[in-house]
């Protein structure tokens, strides 16, 4: 069916001002709720009472078309009742609106309603669920009958990305499903789960390029669905290019930390940041448009860093915001930069964001962007197969949640990461050493084997623990620590931060000595000069 | 206006009168009434919660002991009287409003000329003594009953009782060489059916029966399963192309007793108000006072509320519409019809918002169970309106 919901009132009166004779047109097809006589009939006399309040004097009539999505029919059924209509309002969806216009052109159609999906209504009524976004390669063979397009907030054809938490996506605060957690439990329920740990190949937009025609004849006869390949990198065959993989590969003991550019063109910030971790960390990652808010470009930044701290940058790259023509532009960019590491992420979606209106991008999930990015660095092209001169040397990582839950789809998909040619893993923020610790061994009994640096974030406040503890799901700080925390603050701020540094340098330590993880990623953005106490600390 | 006075609950036992004989505890179709022994005493108690008002325990009480704030006996008896003197009728036929839609089907059911009708909601709750005492008094002659089916009955039992009672009556008429046909009963029911030709088949009715009633085969028509229909129309309300029929409830007929009311009222130069409704949550007085601006429209549920018809009585000229239904918990469709009422009335709320006319109308959730409660929702609405 298609969803429809009615328009604004006075968006209608609007288009109908100073007309008389106007004919509300239903529509019995499958636009839905039902838009038949009934609700032209109401709209007719709602029309005109409207009209009356506003002073317009409107002469309303009412029918219905048995669809309105067939010029012929919508010619048969309605040519007879023109007479004098000057307008008419069509309650179909926004074809039965074209149709009507392209028919009678003589006479102006307009839209009673705003379409908004193809959808389903379930048992329970009242609401409808959008379930089929017309892709024209309809994957629901292969993916358990559940549709990623639609039912993933991010429309990733290799999911799930790392924003779940029981089961349920982040996009929209937890209130839907994570479509791809459905589709991991339903292939694991039909036996078909092998395929979960492969690529699956970019979707081919020309099957969308619109305006769409099909013809009455025409029939497929070659699969159109972006297929899943059997190609698997094999982890560590990539040299090592950057400065990072090389110590990782050396068996050394690695740390990364991370800085934000924000929304100004001063790179003051960012340096004096970069500068206070340079001696203590082998890497620094520099954040893209972190949460969906617009910042500086993270190519820029990067480069500086490398030019005037002599550090090496780990340049992030989210996939929500370019198509894979810019990402290869920027790639490209960014191999001459001398850029050696790239962090290759989904990115979060846009509605959570500084610019939540903005439209996502997503043409490559991050799986189809590490592959991308190992067909350029290991191959020379592109994902089309076009040649690139002189192709770029990167070391490719992305991002683990070990907090997901449930864990088993998240450890596919790293070990999908790793098919695709990612070679290392940066997980987000982690406070308790049994939940690393359990993580790691589920991705080593799942055949992972690229090295994992571990996510640290010390507190700045007792303020920033308490709200990552209540409001971001899938954190956990284990309660000793909290306590620990929440009484050196009630001493002082000295002793707050004396007892970050104690909690944060003893976490490194069991990280080091009792994990298998080759690293740790420090993400104290804004809180960057307490990284090199911790680390000293450590004896890092 | 004051805070709206506390209502009690309309039905009470007269101790004095009750000799504890446990038939209404028997009688009650919903387990609301138990008989409690206290020490020497034995005390007949009311459940308030579990009460639907059906007033079947007021109709077998032999020593009248339960009173139900309305429906008295010797009202009843008035208003039939009332009836037959005003038709110069020597019959009279009384009628469960939950079959019997329209004095016109009553009649055309009965087939015996057009005769004066009494609704009342649920025969099952008229006592004996009325029939007796209508036919001793030589008021009438003949009496006509029609109950709803036992399996129709809406109040469970009372289509059953009511039937009981009659035979019980009609023997007893018998014994008395009296003729048997001064009683004579019809079953009814009233259920919805569904016009092939104007069905489109878009499966609202299967998605809103309560009863699971309605079903849809391919290619695309909608049928309505008469054993498990009950009749409150709220499919009615929801069908798209007006293809589903419930006699007395029809688009067609409300469309055009809401025109009548309006034309009516609105020549009369009054600032009308339109009431639908639900037939389980009110009674308008039967005594109708003169001079009122109140258009009543009786429904058989508050679900058939239909939005086109309260746009269409505010487009006539009527300067209120105030929908009348059961609370929730009371509903008899399955919780169901105040519920969609509410819904699709807030719909309609949220378009006249828009014109700024949401005031216009409204819906209170009202039970006979609290004499007064319609009365002071009408008031209320009435002061909104004005004020």
């Amino acid at each position: 069916m298609i969803v429809v919901r009615p328009k604004p009132l006075d968006e209608l009166l609007g288009y109908l001002r100073g007309r008389r004779k106007v004919l509300i047109v239903g529509c019995d097809g499958c636009t839905t709720p039902p838009r038949g006589l009934r609700e032209a009939q109401t709209y007719a006399n709602l029309l005109e009472l409207a009209g009356k309040l506003k002073g317009e004097n409107f002469s309303l009539k009412a029918t219905t078309l048995p669809k309105t999505c067939d010029s012929h029919i919508v010619y048969s059924s309605l040519a007879g009742q023109l007479e004098d209509v000057e307008a008419m309002v069509s309650l179909a969806c926004g074809i039965g609106v074209q149709v009507l216009n392209e028919v009678f052109p003589q006479i102006q159609t307009f839209p009673g309603n705003d379409t908004v999906f193809n959808g389903m209504q379930p048992k329970e009524g009242g609401a409808f669920e959008e379930r089929c976004l017309s892709c024209g390669s309809c994957l629901l063979g292969e993916t358990g009958g559940i549709c990623p397009v639609t039912m993933c907030a991010k429309g990733l054809l290799n999911g799930p990305c790392g924003g779940f938490f029981e089961g349920k996506c982040e996009v929209g605060n937890w209130v839907n499903d994570c479509g791809w957690v459905k589709i991991f439990d339903r292939l694991k329920e039909l036996g078909k789960l092998d395929i979960f740990t492969k690529i699956r190949l970019p979707k081919d937009y020309r099957d969308m390029q619109n305006p769409r025609k099909l013809s009455i004849a025409e029939v497929a006869t070659k699969k159109a669905i972006p297929e899943v390949i059997d190609e698997v990198k094999e982890p560590g065959k990539r040299p090592a290019y950057s400065e990072l993989m090389k110590k990782i590969r050396n068996g050394e003991f690695v740390v990364t930390g991370e800085v934000e550019p924000v929304k100004t063109t001063d790179l003051t910030e960012v340096l004096e940041a970069a500068e206070s971790l340079k001696d203590y960390v082998t890497a620094i990652n520099v954040t893209d448009n972190p949460t969906a808010f617009a910042y500086m470009n993270a190519l820029i930044p990067s480069y500086i860093i490398q030019e005037k701290t002599g550090v090496e940058a780990v340049y992030q790259m989210v996939a929500r915001d370019r198509n894979r023509l810019a990402l290869v532009s920027d790639l490209l960019a960014a191999g001459a930069l001398g850029i050696k590491n790239i962090l290759a992420l989904s990115g979060d979606t846009t509605t959570m964001g500084d610019n939540p209106e903005a439209k996502k991008v997503w043409d490559l999930d991050v799986t189809q962007f590490i592959y991308m990015i190992s067909k350029i660095v290991d191959e020379g092209v592109d994902l089309a197969g076009n040649k690139i001169q002189n192709p770029p040397k990167f070391n490719v990582g992305s991002s683990a949640n070990p907090c997901a839950t449930p864990l088993e789809p998240e450890i596919y998909k790293l070990v999908r990461k790793q098919n695709a040619g990612a070679e290392f893993l940066q997980t987000n923020s982690l406070y308790d050493i049994e939940i690393i610790k359990h993580f790691l061994s589920e991705c080593r009994s799942a055949g992972l084997k690229i090295p994992i640096l571990i996510g640290i974030t010390p507190f700045k406040s007792v303020k920033m623990m308490d709200w990552l503890v209540k409001y971001v799901p899938g954190v956990v700080v284990p309660d000793e620590i909290q306590e620990k925390l929440r009484k050196a603050r009630e001493k002082s701020k000295e002793a707050f931060v004396d007892k970050n540094i104690e909690i944060f340098s003893e976490l490194c330590r069991e990280i080091r000595k009792t994990t298998s993880a080759v690293g740790i990623h420090m993400m104290a953005i804004g809180f960057e000069w307490v990284v090199p106490k911790i680390l000293e600390e450590a004896g890092l | 206006m004051g805070e709206p006075e506390v209502l009690s609950f309309g039905l009470t036992i007269d101790e004095e009168a009750c000799s504890t004989c446990s038939l209404c505890v028997y009688v009650c179709p919903f387990e609301a009434i138990t008989v409690k022994q206290l020490n020497d005493e034995r005390k007949v108690e009311v459940d308030e919660s579990k009460c639907r008002f059906c007033g079947l325990c007021y109709g077998m009480c032999p020593l009248e002991a339960i009173k139900i704030g309305y429906y008295e006996l010797e009202d009843l008896v008035k208003q039939a009287e009332k009836l037959c003197t005003e038709a110069g009728a020597r019959s009279l036929i009384i009628a469960c409003k939950g079959s019997n839609p329209t004095d016109a089907i009553i009649n055309g059911r009965v087939g015996d000329g057009k005769l004066p009708v009494l609704k009342v909601p649920c025969v099952g709750r008229v006592p004996l003594d009325f029939y007796v005492k209508l036919l001793a008094d030589g008021v009438v002659e003949r009496l006509h009953v029609l109950p709803c089916e036992e399996e129709f009955c809406r109040l469970k039992e009372g289509g059953r009782i009511s039937s009981l009672r009659v035979d019980y009556l009609k023997d007893l008429l018998g014994e008395l060489e009296a003729d048997g046909r001064l009683l004579n009963v019809v079953k009814g029911v009233n259920k919805a059916e569904v016009d092939e030709t104007k069905c489109v088949g878009c499966g609202n009715c299967v998605h809103y029966c309560p009863y699971e009633a309605a079903s849809l085969k391919s290619p695309g028509i909608a049928s309505i399963d008469e054993e498990k229909c009950m009749g409150c129309g709220i499919c009615l309300a929801y069908c798209p192309n007006f293809a589903i029929t419930l006699e007395g409830y029809e688009h067609e007929s409300l469309s055009e007793t809401v025109s009548k009311l309006a034309g009516k009222a609105v020549a009369a130069g009054e600032a009308p108000i339109a009431v639908f409704y639900c037939q389980w949550a009110y009674t308008p007085k039967p005594l109708k006072e003169n001079g009122s601006n109140l258009c009543f429209i009786e429904l058989p549920c508050a679900g058939r509320a239909d939005p086109l018809h309260v746009i269409q009585a505010l487009n006539l000229g009527f300067k209120g519409v105030l929908i009348l239904a059961c609370k929730q918990d009371l509903c008899n469709f399955e919780e169901a019809g105040a519920k969609r009422a509410e819904e699709n009335l807030g719909i309609l709320k949220k378009l006249l918002e828009q014109l700024g006319l949401g005031e216009r109308v409204e819906i209170a959730f009202v039970s006979p169970k609290y004499p007064g409660e319609a009365d002071q929702a009408l008031s209320s609405f009435i002061g909104k309106l004005e004020g």
